[in-house]
């Protein structure tokens, strides 16, 4: 502020009143600030594959902070991204996070030198014990929804080597069937395999995964189903991390319930994987109840 | 931390799991002085296991040129700079291994290749260490040396890429002591190419999930030795079991050579991993360079080499490199002849120690031509 602001005369009372007045109807009938997480209940879509859609405008945003994993081994040192806005919305069946952070670089592909952005938010399983904010611990799981920006590009190799020359690979060559498997066995093992790193439904850039500690996210076998999506726009992420919420009676994600989310944040040009990430601690969030 | 046992640099030392060998390890002796560069076994690798997409980079098995070859660049140089003084007192390494130089918040001391790091498999190809002047080239020892150094995984006792995987995707198998990256686990978070010094866990960029050397486990397992052994043409290459040096056997051919005669000698002990590969280090190189890549007894296991003309059991045993394609737990020498044994001493080949000297006629008779001196 300059000193010119700063001289200039007190605004008076009302101005004040009128202020607060609008702030509080901008959190009350959407948008605005909150101070933890609160889906919103949507009555139309909910955005699970849109992040940057105008329902998002109605969700109040909560800022969390992040700091670098430096518990486990291998650990982040320093960490990249400090902060993130979060925003949810819900429609009775599906709750669906936005998460918004600074980046200043799209970083969407994998090689031995560079990583991908990605992001996760992570929900206890049960409503009563509240699990470890790291991936949870034994007897107390977490069920997580992942984000990697590196399986939303379509020609990653492409892109990655443009003036690679066409190479004869045999497995693609191969008749379909039981030929191809074969040679998928020899020469794409993790194809084969099913990894969810290369094999997800239809092309899919979020996985759903569940986790009791450190080192033991695993797929969760469709238990509950994900969707999402995300852009990159002029120095900023806005990932859109959807899932199910399931038996309304016994899920915590049920409308109605308080429960917690917890976010992590890879910056894929600093070298953050895996376990080097920026996470947060369990924000508290609210399920916004009433509807139908 | 777990202390183990690590017999390579005589002594204990720290590593993330307890001491725990496999029933039978999988092992590995080169003869350097012998290999051509010819690239055969590399491409008996690249054809059988790395013809996918995402795999155009990778060579589980390369040949470089020492000491200026590097695959992929500077691997070797980089890790022993970051280690700092690497001292031994006589055969104990006094300095300290890759899991004990761990930085803090790290589980190993490593580093991650550029992309570009790999682009170049074979650069330094055939570069000497200096120039060469005027007369040199005829004085023993010759001032200026390279030699190639033929490369696979090692399959380690104590593996770097293992101890850094934090979902413990990468395991030692209990039969043969080969080391896998478990193809649906492993998510692609490299610490494993960040962790093996040898730099022989590879990034697949098309499927996102790392992959290494399977020591042909499904060949291994039907007796045969790996694809890149069988195809040695300079049949440098020797493939079995190994004890340990407590339980080493004289008929067990790897044995032999590495704990008996002690010929063979692991690349880089230092560094704390008990790699299983075993080189018989090149007659022609100074000491020094020796010490450094393969540790205080190579020297020892040169000199040992340049006598084995005088050695009948050690000649026999090396004539027997790449004779089979079987791999032979046992072998024994009798007179001129040295045989390889399956384990309940059945013969599996013999082969001729001196090979018979023939001396034929210039001229051949029979279609009137000539005969040049070429064997
Ligand atoms: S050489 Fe490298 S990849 Fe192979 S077992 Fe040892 S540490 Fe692992
Ligand atoms: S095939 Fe044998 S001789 Fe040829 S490069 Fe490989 S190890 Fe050396």
């Amino acid at each position: 502020m300059t000193s010119k602001h700063r001289s200039a005369p007190r605004p008076r009372g009302w101005v004040w009143l009128v202020g607060l007045l609008a702030a509080a109807a901008s959190v009350g009938c959407g948008g605005g600030r909150a101070d933890h997480v609160i889906a919103r209940r949507v009555e139309g879509e909910l955005p699970r594959m849109d992040p940057v859609a105008a329902a998002w405008d109605d969700a109040p945003e909560f800022e969390a902070t992040l700091q670098p994993q430096n518990v486990v081994a291998p650990q982040l040192a320093e960490g990249s991204v400090s902060r993130v806005r979060v925003r949810a919305l819900h429609d009775g069946t599906w709750v669906a996070v936005r998460l918004e952070w600074d980046d200043a670089t799209d970083d969407h592909n994998v090689t031995t030198s560079t990583f991908s952005d990605a992001c996760a938010v992570q929900f206890p399983t049960g409503r009563e014990v509240r699990p470890s904010p790291m991936m949870g611990n034994d007897g107390a799981p977490v069920d997580i929804v992942y984000f990697r920006a590196a399986w939303q590009t379509t020609d990653n190799m492409g892109e990655l080597y443009p003036n690679m020359p066409p190479i004869y690979h045999p497995a693609e060559a191969a008749a379909e069937g039981e030929p191809r498997e074969q040679m998928a066995l020899q020469y794409q093992p993790a194809t084969h395999a099913g990894n969810p790193t290369v094999v997800r439904p239809d092309g899919a850039s979020v996985v759903a995964f569940s986790a009791a500690g450190f080192g033991s996210l695993s797929p969760t076998e469709g238990h509950f189903a994900v969707q999402g999506h995300g852009e990159y726009r002029e120095g900023h992420w806005y990932v859109v991390l959807a899932r199910e919420i399931g038996d309304a009676s016994s899920a915590p994600l049920a409308p109605g319930q308080r429960t917690a989310v917890a976010v992590a944040i890879w910056n894929g040009s600093h070298g953050e994987v895996g376990s080097r990430k920026n996470r947060s601690d369990w924000l508290d969030l609210e399920i916004e109840g009433g509807g139908s | 931390m777990a202390r183990v046992y690590n017999w390579q640099i005589g002594r204990e030392m720290d590593y993330p799991y307890d001491e725990h060998r496999p029933e039978r390890q999988w092992a590995g002796v080169f003869d350097i002085n012998k290999c051509i560069a010819c690239q055969t076994c590399t491409i008996a690798c690249k054809t059988t296991w790395t013809s996918g997409p995402g795999q155009e980079h990778m060579f589980w098995n390369n040949v470089e040129t020492k000491p200026y070859g590097f695959f992929p660049m500077g691997y070797d140089v980089r890790i022993l700079d970051a280690l700092g003084p690497q001292d031994w007192q006589g055969e104990r390494y006094a300095g300290q291994t890759i899991f004990e130089a761990a930085p803090s918040g790290e589980r190993i001391l490593g580093w991650r290749p550029d992309d570009e790091d790999y682009a170049h498999p074979n650069l330094g190809e055939d570069e000497i260490k200096g120039r060469i002047d005027r007369g040199v080239a005829y004085a023993i020892p010759h001032e200026s040396w390279m030699y190639y150094l033929a490369r696979t995984c090692n399959h380690c006792t104590y593996p770097g890429c293992l101890a850094s995987c934090p979902r413990q995707s990468i395991y030692k198998r209990e039969e043969d002591g080969i080391v896998l990256v478990d193809q649906s686990r492993c998510r692609g978070y490299q610490e494993c190419v960040r962790g093996c010094p040898y730099k022989k866990v590879f990034f697949n960029p098309h499927s996102g999930v790392s992959e290494k050397c399977i020591g042909c486990y499904p060949r291994f397992e039907t007796g045969e030795v790996s694809a890149c052994f069988a195809a040695c043409i300079g049949k440098i290459r020797l493939q079995g079991w190994i004890s340990k040096p407590d339980q080493a056997r004289e008929d067990n051919p790897i044995d032999y050579l590495v704990h008996i005669r002690k010929v063979a000698v692991p690349f880089m002990p230092q560094l704390g991993l008990e790699p299983n590969l075993y080189y018989v280090p090149p007659i022609h190189v100074p000491d020094f360079f020796l010490r450094q890549m393969f540790g205080p007894t190579a020297p020892r296991a040169a000199e040992t080499y340049r006598h084995v003309r005088d050695d009948v059991t050690l000649r026999g045993l090396f004539c027997l490199f790449g004779s089979t394609d079987r791999v032979f737990p046992r072998f024994r020498v009798d007179g001129d002849v040295a045989m390889a044994l399956e384990e309940d001493g059945t013969e599996i080949l013999r082969v001729p120690v001196t090979e018979p000297t023939i001396v034929r006629p210039e001229t051949e008779r029979l279609y009137q031509i000539r005969r040049v001196n070429t064997p």
